[in-house]
């Protein structure tokens, strides 16, 4: 199963160029704003990173579908996610009952999905992290970064930018 | 590391609400059950720390510089 999204091949690689040389806040100019109000609270951080608990996620205008979740605390680390809309796989994305109440949520419809994607400057490579997607509930600000057990899903399932 | 010897049905009681069962243990992989509070997340280790993995290997050099 292959993954697709929409975006520009020659944005794309200055984007992979930008990120990679650590020029990627250039992206924003001087700074980005943001509103205090979309703060998302995540209870018990995510895997490898449990002691972050505050997170925003920024679309990144340039460079769609490609959006920022950056952390607001220390270490102030930022992934790069795209909404799971974009992708055919967003088909076997089912999440549990369990994992909704996590987040408050009552059903699925109610929540915004993303994926992390991970590159690879060597080969100029995107893979998408569609086992353990970040699962937000908009109305209330809730977020969490689930384990899904279908093994149709992948830890870095290549992405091929249309 | 605490190390118990279980037959199969036995159980252990960790805190006052999570009990793991041994449910089989034939020759091959040993089948657990696990009864945990909805709250607790129950995952296989190797997928877990996968994950940790992968998260720490997205991370963007630099980040964003925000404006409050």
């Amino acid at each position: 199963m292959k993954a697709t999204v929409s975006a520009h091949t020659s944005q794309t690689d200055s984007f992979i160029y930008r990120f990679h040389s650590g020029e990627y806040q250039m992206l924003n100019g001087n700074g980005t704003d943001f509103d205090l109000s979309n703060i998302i609270d995540f209870d018990n951080g995510i895997p490898g990173f449990e002691e972050l608990s505050k997170f925003i996620i920024l679309p990144l205008k340039e460079y769609p579908p490609f959006q920022v979740f950056q952390s607001l605390e220390a270490p102030p680390i930022a992934m790069f996610v795209i909404p799971i809309h974009y992708f055919e796989s967003k088909q076997e994305i089912k999440i549990d009952k369990v994992d909704l109440e996590q987040i408050e949520a009552k059903s699925q419809d109610d929540t915004n999905v993303y994926f992390v994607i991970k590159m690879s400057q060597e080969e100029k490579k995107f893979t998408a992290n569609t086992k353990a997607p970040i699962v937000i509930n908009p109305k209330i600000l809730k977020g969490s970064q689930i384990i899904l057990d279908n093994p149709n899903l992948q830890i870095e399932q290549p992405l091929d930018l249309a | 590391m605490l190390v118990l010897t279980r037959k199969s049905e036995e159980k252990i009681r960790i805190g006052k609400d999570i009990i793991v069962s041994v449910i089989s243990k034939v020759h091959g992989p040993i089948k657990l059950g696990i009864e945990a509070p909805r709250e607790i997340s129950v995952y296989r280790e190797e997928i877990y720390q996968s994950v940790i993995n992968a998260n720490r290997n997205s991370i963007a050099k630099k980040s964003i510089c925000l404006k409050y």
